[in-house]
């Protein structure tokens, strides 16, 4: 069977929500659209399976979608490699001629950046909250507002922390993390001031803030008398821990708010918001979880046309507004946060307008960098998370700073390894020093 | 040749010219041979021949991102062996390998013995119950086993703490003790395979042989030793290369498990694994192709190891097969 | 040593199959006793059962005067040797001979020190090293032998030892068995289909079919006075003729009377066959009692071919009604394809039979009629 000849725009998005959300918007463009060639066909395809397609199209130089919508992660493997041979094309001119920056929030823009060029137009900020059983805590009586950092936190939860008393599914811990989530632990890091890589790709693990938030984790988790415990975010389990308040309070990005409302429904009205507890009083209140970027595959024909309809997506007041009565996403189009949609109150979360307090939060949210050593580099970090919870089981600590020095060792060795890879790369070296060299 | 071609030549063609229709008769024979193996041929060539060539390439180079590669001779292996995570991942994936092997093929002989018993009933039955988990999909073994395995609400830790009080509901199989998880969800999954390997293999065992033992006094233990073992150590051989071929190459069920990560400390990490992140997630392609080569190589040395032995065994077949011939 | 006793044996198999129906027997302690049949009798499963291999239905078997049903094979004492052999194809030959002993904790050195002897007793000296798979079928069946011998067991047991080996290899291997039974004594039961190994090898043979005995006797007793048309027909080489018929007795003499041919039958067979005059019977001639005649007596044949042996050849012929009749005469006469030939019966290796497969013998050769048994000389001497 011979291929149809492909006139029309292809466009291809990981996210069922997403897709749902723009299938309309797309068939109002075709309508309009007298020229056949700037319809646009809308593809779902698996995160996993998007990804090996579009790898396999970018290793082999062929052409794949016009449009792809990729999530942080797997967008990043498309950003190893020097510039040039990146799999999208660089947008930073289309950006600038166009004042993007200026409507974007900043930090938005930077997993999509690599060596300072934009590869991928930002369709989320992703703040993080902590979203606490507000039934439970109101109950006790505890007023959160008093809670500025997370050492606050644990002092004035401590009360709920309910002890193994026999009866096996009542004990209740504080929050939700443990040490293998590694998202979680990723946006600790970033909160406290860390992350494991730099704004040049390089890994960046050992450092003084690392240790000081893995050692938290350890303590928190595995210390002499935890107060957090491991809930998973995505099974039944999970939920079925939530729904019984194993744990008081669990992580909350934005797009979180919308998979409880569509998976644990039964959550609706015993919950609340509140922005996450700083490492040290003044301290950053929020941190970022996940992330989706529009790139244009460098063999696409007519990038200029693709230009337009991905400003039309990203860019556009309605489905900004839509992404979040739909999605509960709060746009990086910042000239659109001051609309009263963000104020509305939402009674999944007992009537707090949700909207705006994720975007207060907005401007506070950590800039993170995308490298090819991302995935080791937190699967480094991972291990020495995990190393040093085992110490603090077998010593019992009771705080950080028993702690810290075996952080800082682990930390550091985790750093080596990352490097090893970074230093037997040829092409990274080259980069490096092109970098060094250019300003 | 030609002995073979006359035949083929028919009874009324002329006699002078025989050397002709035979030669054309041998020219079309061998090269129809060709023709209905070349399907195959060519799917072998693009398939495997050239992949492993561009493997062993692509081990010589270094790969960063699409369209970058530079050839760095041997300097992948060195990074490799001198890799810790590399051997950690060896170590791992030997654990798994050894556990697969001495704890999975036993209880798959034991099983397969048992079923071998006369007179067991439901036999057809208790074959399908124990064969069926093979058929099921990796990914959905993992998602049971991934609840199953669940600390505090999973049904294993449940169980085990409703038989054993003192069982701790918190018991870390997917952090900890991933191994032991990956083991006991491999036995689940493949035991009642290799079973079916072994049933087949006794089936062979002479009966006349177990009788001849009963009768000299053997006991149970010496007629496994000197009459089933023998015979079915041929299969057994070929089922514990294939197995450790198999676990070799563990690497969705721990990934499926881990939910993509290597687990804690690295302790869920396999050498696939560690392909996998080096290759597809980290882009350097060269690293991964050696570190498929290095697999290659134990593989095949373990090959080796299971020709020798079976090559050593071929005696007390050849016996069989010369009894064979003697009956005629 | 012991003797063998069964008694009332019956084995039932669980689909229901009758394989051995009611038997009954003894054999003498040192006796060698063939159970001969064809295959599906019985024979095996009788021998297995004794062996302990197989369970028994109803029924008692003694070794020796123990009752030995409930027995584990190796608690029988007796050994037994396969048709295949079954040797330990990973094991020398010292060590498959030496296996009873290991397997009864005897040590290495006494173990080894004996199968070497009871090895070269059977001529395997210079092969104690080998494996199985290197010797010939003839040496194999001795090893199996050997592994029998070094229990010193109260019987020993055959089952179709022979089968596997060539017609020559089992000639010499017969002959052995024989002299190997003479040098230890011990009582034997040894399974054949192969009636002339049985001829060859037994004190006693029992002849079994479809799961019962059909007869009990000395060899020649057996040849010379079947005890009913299925041994007749079952023993002897080449085997017997068998004619359908009925008997006349009148002034002339006794007659079988078979499609209007007149045999004529010795004159003191009359009393034993008058009661049976009128009825069917079948007269069974062995090819080597057909005498050519020149008179009118004795009965056509139309001859189809012929089969030299030398000396001797056997005669292909339709008889009477078209049944085939094979009859061995010199291979001087000259007879072709397409002849017609008279012959008369020998009365040694005569014998009539009620009708039916399993027809009881009424009268024959010797033994109603004579009190004197058979002796091999004039059995062999009247052929």
């Amino acid at each position: 069977m011979p291929a149809p000849k492909r006139e029309s725009v292809t466009m291809w998005t990981f996210a069922r929500m997403h897709a749902d959300l723009y299938r309309p918007e797309i068939e109002a463009w075709n309508d309009e659209q007298t020229d056949s060639s700037r319809r646009v066909e809308l593809s779902l395809i698996g995160v996993q399976a998007m990804e090996q397609r579009m790898m396999s199209a970018f290793l082999a130089g062929l052409p794949s979608a016009d449009l792809i919508e990729a999530e942080r992660r797997n967008a990043a493997r498309a950003f190893a490699g020097p510039l040039e041979s990146v799999g999208f094309l660089d947008l930073t001119p289309y950006v600038e001629r166009d004042g993007i920056m200026n409507r974007v929030n900043a930090a938005s823009f930077k997993p999509w950046t690599k060596d300072g060029r934009i590869f991928g137009l930002p369709h989320d900020v992703h703040p993080m909250m902590l979203a606490y059983r507000a039934d439970i805590v109101e109950a006790a009586g505890i007023d959160v507002s008093k809670i500025e950092t997370w050492d606050d936190f644990v002092r004035v939860m401590r009360p709920l922390l309910f002890k193994e008393n026999g009866e096996r599914r009542t004990d209740r811990y504080l929050l939700n993390i443990w040490e293998t989530q590694i998202d979680l632990i990723e946006a600790m890091l970033l909160q406290g001031g860390g992350g494991v890589i730099d704004a040049s790709g390089v890994p960046v693990i050992d450092n003084e803030a690392n240790a000081r938030v893995i050692s938290q984790i350890a303590l928190w988790t595995s210390g002499a008398e935890p107060i957090a415990a491991e809930v998973s975010f995505w099974d039944a389990t999970g939920h079925q821990l939530m729904r019984d308040g194993f744990v008081i309070a669990t992580f909350a990005p934005d797009w979180m708010c919308n998979y409880w409302r569509k998976e644990v429904p039964q959550l609706s009205g015993t919950m609340k918001l509140m922005p996450l507890p700083a490492w040290d009083k003044g301290g950053r209140r929020t941190s970022v979880w996940g992330g989706t970027m529009l790139g244009i595959p460098r063999t696409a024909k007519d990038p200029e046309k693709l230009w337009q309809i991905a400003k039309h997506l990203y860019l556009s007041r309605d489905l900004a507004h839509k992404l979040y009565e739909r999605g509960d996403i709060v746009t990086p189009v910042s000239e659109f946060w001051q609309d009263d949609i963000y104020d509305k109150p939402d009674p999944f979360f007992m009537g707090q307008p949700k909207g705006r307090m994720y975007i207060n939060l907005a401007p506070q949210v950590p800039d993170r960098f995308s490298s090819p050593f991302g995935a080791i580099a937190l699967a480094r970090t991972q291990s020495a998370v995990s190393q040093l919870c085992k110490v603090a089981r077998d010593t019992k600590a009771t705080n950080i700073d028993q702690l810290m020095p075996k952080a800082r060792e682990f930390l550091a060795a985790a750093q080596e390894d990352a490097m090893r890879h970074v230093n037997r790369n040829v092409f990274f070296a080259d980069s490096q020093k092109a970098a060094e060299v250019t300003p | 040749m030609s002995s073979l071609a006359a035949p083929a030549t028919l009874p009324g063609s002329s006699s002078p010219a025989p050397a002709s229709t035979s030669a054309s008769a041998d020219r079309s024979r061998s090269v129809f041979p060709w023709l209905l193996l070349a399907p195959f041929l060519l799917l072998v060539l693009v398939f495997t021949i050239v992949p492993l060539f561009g493997a062993t390439v692509l081990s010589t180079q270094q790969t960063f991102g699409p369209g970058t590669s530079r050839f760095v001779g041997l300097s992948n292996f060195r990074g490799v062996l001198s890799d810790p995570l590399f051997w950690t991942a060896f170590k791992n994936t030997f654990v798994f390998t050894l556990g697969s092997v001495c704890v999975q093929l036993p209880l798959a002989l034991c099983f397969a013995m048992l079923l071998n018993q006369p007179g067991i009933r439901g036999k057809t039955f208790f074959r399908l119950i124990l064969f069926s988990p093979v058929l099921v999909g990796v990914v959905y073994v993992a998602m049971i086993f991934f609840v199953l395995f669940q600390k505090r609400t999973g049904l294993i830790n449940q169980l085990l703490a409703g038989i054993l009080p003192s069982w701790d509901v918190g018991f870390a199989w997917l952090d900890q003790y991933i191994m032991l998880a990956l083991i006991l969800a491999t036995l689940w999954q493949y035991m009642g395979f290799n079973m079916v390997y072994f049933l087949a293999a006794l089936q062979n065992v002479p009966k006349e042989l177990n009788e001849a033992a009963k009768m000299d006094g053997a006991n149970w233990w010496k007629r496994f030793r000197h009459v089933t073992l023998p015979a079915i150590t041929p299969v057994g051989s070929f089922v514990v290369l294939l197995s450790i071929i198999g676990s070799f190459q563990v690497f969705e069920l721990p990934f499926l498990l881990l939910q993509g990560s290597t687990g804690v400390d690295n302790k869920g990490l396999t050498i696939v694994g560690y392909l996998y992140q080096t290759g597809f997630q980290s882009g350097d392609l060269g690293y991964a192709s050696a570190i498929g080569w290095t697999i290659a190589i134990v593989l095949a040395v373990c090959a080796g190891l299971q020709r020798l032995l079976s090559a050593g065994s071929e005696v007390s077949r050849g016996g069989k097969v010369a009894r064979g011939g003697g009956a005629k | 040593m012991a003797s063998i006793r069964f008694k009332n044996i019956i084995k039932r198999y669980e689909n229901g199959a009758l394989a051995v129906d009611d038997v009954s027997f003894d054999v003498a302690d040192g006796a060698f006793c063939v159970l001969l049949g064809p295959s599906g009798c019985g024979k095996s499963t009788l021998l297995r059962m004794l062996a302990g291999l197989e369970a028994i239905t109803r029924g008692d078997v003694f070794v020796g005067d123990a009752r030995v049903n409930d027995r584990s094979p190796k608690d029988r004492d007796i050994a037994m040797v396969f048709q295949n052999y079954a040797l330990y194809p990973h094991l020398s030959v010292l060590d498959n001979i030496a296996f009873p002993l290991e397997a009864r904790g005897v040590g290495r050195k006494e173990r080894r020190d004996r199968a070497a002897k009871v090895g070269s007793s059977v001529q395997l000296d210079g092969l104690l090293e080998r494996k199985p798979a290197e010797l010939s079928g003839g040496q194999r069946q001795r090893v199996a032998l050997a592994r029998a011998i070094i229990r010193e067991p109260k019987a020993f047991l055959f089952d179709e030892p022979l089968s596997n080996l060539d017609a020559k290899m089992r000639q010499s291997m017969r002959a052995e068995l024989r002299m190997l039974h003479r040098r230890l004594g011990v009582t034997s039961i040894y399974v054949t289909h192969d009636q002339e190994e049985a001829m060859a090898l037994a004190d006693q043979i029992v002849v079994m079919s479809a799961g019962e005995v059909r007869q009990i006797g000395a060899p020649m007793d057996v040849y010379n006075a079947p005890a009913d048309r299925f041994v007749a027909g079952f023993v002897g080489v080449p085997a017997m003729n068998f004619l359908e018929g009925r008997v006349a007795i009148d002034a002339s003499g006794v007659n079988f009377v078979c499609e209007g041919n007149l045999l004529p039958l010795p004159r003191n067979w009359g009393e034993a066959l008058r009661s049976h005059i009128g009825t069917p019977l079948t007269l069974a001639v062995r090819p080597t009692a057909m005498r050519l005649t020149q008179s009118g007596v004795g009965m056509s044949l139309r001859v189809r071919g012929a089969e030299l042996l030398g000396d001797q050849m056997d005669l292909h012929t339709l008889g009477p009604g078209n049944t085939p009749v094979v009859a061995r005469v010199s291979s001087r006469v000259d007879v072709r394809e397409g002849d017609t030939i008279r012959v008369s019966c020998d009365p040694i290796g005569t014998h009539i039979f009620q009708q039916g497969p399993f027809g009881l013998r009424v009268c024959g050769n010797w033994s109603e009629t004579s009190n004197a048994e058979p002796s091999v000389a004039s059995a062999f001497a009247a052929t």
